[in-house]
């Protein structure tokens, strides 16, 4: 049970440091949206701005058709922009806090942990919206959808481990930033965000499947489109995927972070 | 009792000659084999620091510039660790390296006390319950509701030092923050540092003056070329710092 919130002896999640953690979150949402006109707004106008050009682009230019178009554009765009965002923002957040981190005795997970936090709240913020959009789509909204909330924990896991692990060989390797910003650009269509995973070619599904994204976006497609549950398969491979991908990251972390502020 | 226990500790900086910033580099290095071999030299900042700080002392740190005062500093509050050695810490610590670490200039005085606070390592309730003093002792009337973005510089200082000094922490390590501020403030700030140690605090504060370290301070360690060759009452340290520097 303890492994869980305190892997290796790793305070993981800052639990002891609660305040510390809802303070920064509370920091970056307010001056994030301070002095805007649209404020939170601007989260969800991306991704619904996003959603209309690829809606265009998919729909009316290449006459793609999946059932409730609009909504399962916005669905895949809505959870990619969270995944993307902490990856990226998360890379940074170590080298970005050099003030403190050389000031303050601080764990450097907690900016990755942070900046996981304000994009999961961000999208659970805008959860309405996509809900919205499926109404008036004409999906039936059911209790099936609640099985977004343990898959989106998974992928919120999921992400803070990578962006742990690229958050701390950013330090030492500038180059990281423009190889995340290309891998997440490749992932995008690597994965069914856009498209549903049944249109892949039987020869390309082996591989597509192999990232660790394809089997969470396929299954939140299924919940928010399909209205069904995802199936066993896709579940063991989420929690299969996150949980390697979380150990490594910490066995990573801890053998790395003695000596990382001192390179900073 | 005893605060803070350092035994041993020696800190080697790694220092890259040629820092392997990107991957096309460090590829190249891994390949001609030159990976740990002459990327990078060591550096060592301390050598066998060796010392015991009981509780209510007041132990001023000197040193010229490059000594490694603000290495052993930054050790003691635990944010480098060092190569060797150990270190024991009784109780907990209010850093002051930096007065107001992560103020943000678009939140309020108010939200930053809490920010501040909560990055220095206290919880809600002891910063809840310090709110009033360290308001009291900030002095900013109206404007703590007010951007910290519009604070004079000032403002700013008496706002961190007031947070730093005005939470319950056992033991203060401050690094030179007295010398912002102008006279007056400066002499409040000694003042209040004072009456932290008279409160029994035990304080270890990294400074150039002598004057401060022989008013104040109990007893003082001299740092020089990486060791301490100093421990001893706080007059003759402050004459042995200044024979440094002739």
């Amino acid at each position: 049970m303890q492994f869980l919130y305190k892997p290796f002896g790793i305070d993981i999640f800052c639990t002891q440091k609660k305040f510390l953690v809802f303070n920064l979150v509370s920091k970056n949402l307010k001056t994030k949206y301070r002095r805007s006109f649209f404020g939170f707004f601007w989260s969800i106008l991306t991704p619904l701005l996003m959603t209309c050009i690829y809606f265009f682009a998919f729909k009316i230019v290449l006459k793609i058709t999946i059932p409730h178009h609009l909504a399962f554009i916005l669905a895949g765009t809505l959870v990619w922009s969270c995944v993307t965002q902490t990856i990226l923002e998360g890379t940074e957040s170590i080298v970005g806090n050099i003030g403190l981190l050389t000031k303050v005795p601080i764990p450097l997970h907690i900016f990755p942990l942070v900046t996981c936090i304000n994009n999961a709240v961000t999208l659970l913020l805008a959860l309405p919206v996509l809900i919205g959009a499926c109404a008036l789509s004409g999906i039936a909204l059911s209790w099936k959808m609640l099985f977004f909330f343990p898959v989106f924990f998974l992928l919120c896991l999921m992400s803070f481990s990578l962006a742990l692990v690229f958050g701390c060989l950013f330090v030492m390797l500038r180059d990281m930033r423009h190889i995340i910003g290309l891998l997440m650009q490749i992932a995008l269509y690597a994965t069914p965000v856009l498209y549903d995973a049944r249109m892949i070619p039987d020869g390309y599904r082996l591989i597509l499947f192999m990232n660790p994204f394809a089997y969470f976006f396929d299954s939140i497609h299924e919940i928010f489109i399909f209205g069904s549950l995802p199936s066993l398969q896709a579940l063991l491979a989420m929690t299969l995927w996150t949980s390697s991908i979380w150990i490594g990251s910490i066995v990573f972390y801890k053998t790395i972070r003695n000596g990382l502020v001192e390179n900073l | 009792m005893i605060r803070i226990e350092a035994k041993n500790i020696s800190k080697t900086f790694r220092y890259w000659i040629n820092p392997p910033t990107s991957l096309k580099q460090m590829l190249t290095d891994v390949i001609h084999g030159k990976w740990d071999t002459g990327a990078y030299k060591m550096h060592e900042a301390l050598k066998n620091i060796n010392f015991e700080i009981r509780e209510g002392e007041f132990v001023g740190i000197m040193g010229r510039n490059g000594a490694g005062k603000s290495t052993l500093l930054k050790i003691l509050a635990s944010i480098y660790t060092p190569t060797s050695g150990s270190l024991h810490v009784h109780g907990q610590i209010a850093p002051l390296i930096e007065l107001g670490a992560g103020f943000s200039g678009d939140l309020s005085g108010l939200e930053n006390i809490y920010l501040n606070a909560s990055i220095m390592g206290f919880g809600k309730r002891a910063i809840g319950a310090s709110l009033d003093a360290i308001c009291d002792f900030a002095d900013l009337g109206e404007f703590i509701h007010m951007p910290t973005k519009n604070y004079s510089s000032g403002m700013l200082v008496r706002l961190g030092f007031a947070i730093a000094t005005h939470l319950d922490a056992p033991i203060l390590l401050i690094d030179e923050v007295l010398a912002v501020g102008d006279y007056a403030f400066s002499q409040k700030c000694l003042a209040k540092i004072h009456e932290l140690h008279n409160k029994g605090r035990t304080i270890v504060l990294v400074t150039h003056s002598p004057e401060a370290v022989s008013q104040h301070c109990t007893r003082c360690l001299v740092i020089d070329n990486k060791e301490c060759i100093f421990d001893g009452p706080p007059d003759e340290g402050a004459k042995r710092y200044m024979a440094l520097n002739v």
